[in-house]
């Protein structure tokens, strides 16, 4: 199903998928995914605060993580909108490779995390054994 | 439940694609970080990319890791 070369991955993305790329159950399949999605956002959140507090930038991004984390804690949501004001911050930097980097996936990922995204081809089948192939 | 399996499937797909990006990023753990020769360092890190386990590498690195150390 995933068809990438995950080793290439950060850690914290790779593992999940190839869960995800190992589960049959469907409805391992729907957990997985989920938390794939999940980790996704918290990877990219974690990477963007690493990169403000270690250029001293986007202290009201900082701010914001920390304000949520001493409320009700990071759902999905409030990592969205932290990478987003994120994005913001390291779109200023544009000669910093690893601000290019993550504001770059970020920007594209955000649109799938937050489940606005709907694929433009086919959805992929899913196979016998519960497996969804593409 | 096909429908939903397939509606995750393909986000899952989906963001692997957009976070491609993020495959130049060095992602790991400094451990330690000694002061070796002038302008270098011998660090040791737990590098943290692929779906293995995490591994440790060692290896000389050119002034990059004061902050870390610190």
């Amino acid at each position: 199903m995933i068809g990438r070369r995950l080793e290439r991955y950060p850690y914290l993305l790779a593992y999940p998928a190839r869960l995800l790329d190992l589960a049959r159950d469907p409805n391992e399949l729907l957990e997985r995914g989920g938390q794939f999605v999940e980790l996704s956002a918290v990877t990219l959140g974690v990477l963007a605060l690493g990169w403000c507090t270690s250029r001293g930038l986007g202290a009201s991004v900082v701010a914001e993580w920390e304000t949520a984390v001493d409320g009700k804690g990071m759902a999905l949501g409030k990592w969205t909108s932290m990478l987003r004001s994120a994005s913001w911050v390291m779109a200023e930097q544009p000669t910093d490779p690893l601000a290019r980097n993550i504001r770059l996936a970020a920007d594209g990922a955000l649109p799938r995390l937050e489940g606005s995204y709907r694929p433009a081809t086919a959805m992929p089948t899913v196979g016998n054994r519960g497996r969804a192939v593409t | 439940m096909t429908k939903a399996v397939a509606e995750i499937a393909a986000r899952v797909v989906a963001i692997l694609e957009a976070v491609e990006p993020l495959q130049r990023v060095n992602v790991g753990v400094i451990r330690s970080c000694e002061p070796a020769s002038l302008g270098s360092h011998i660090v040791d890190v737990d590098v943290a990319t692929g779906y293995a386990e995490l591994f440790r590498r060692s290896g000389y690195r050119r002034a990059a890791c004061r902050k870390s150390a610190e």
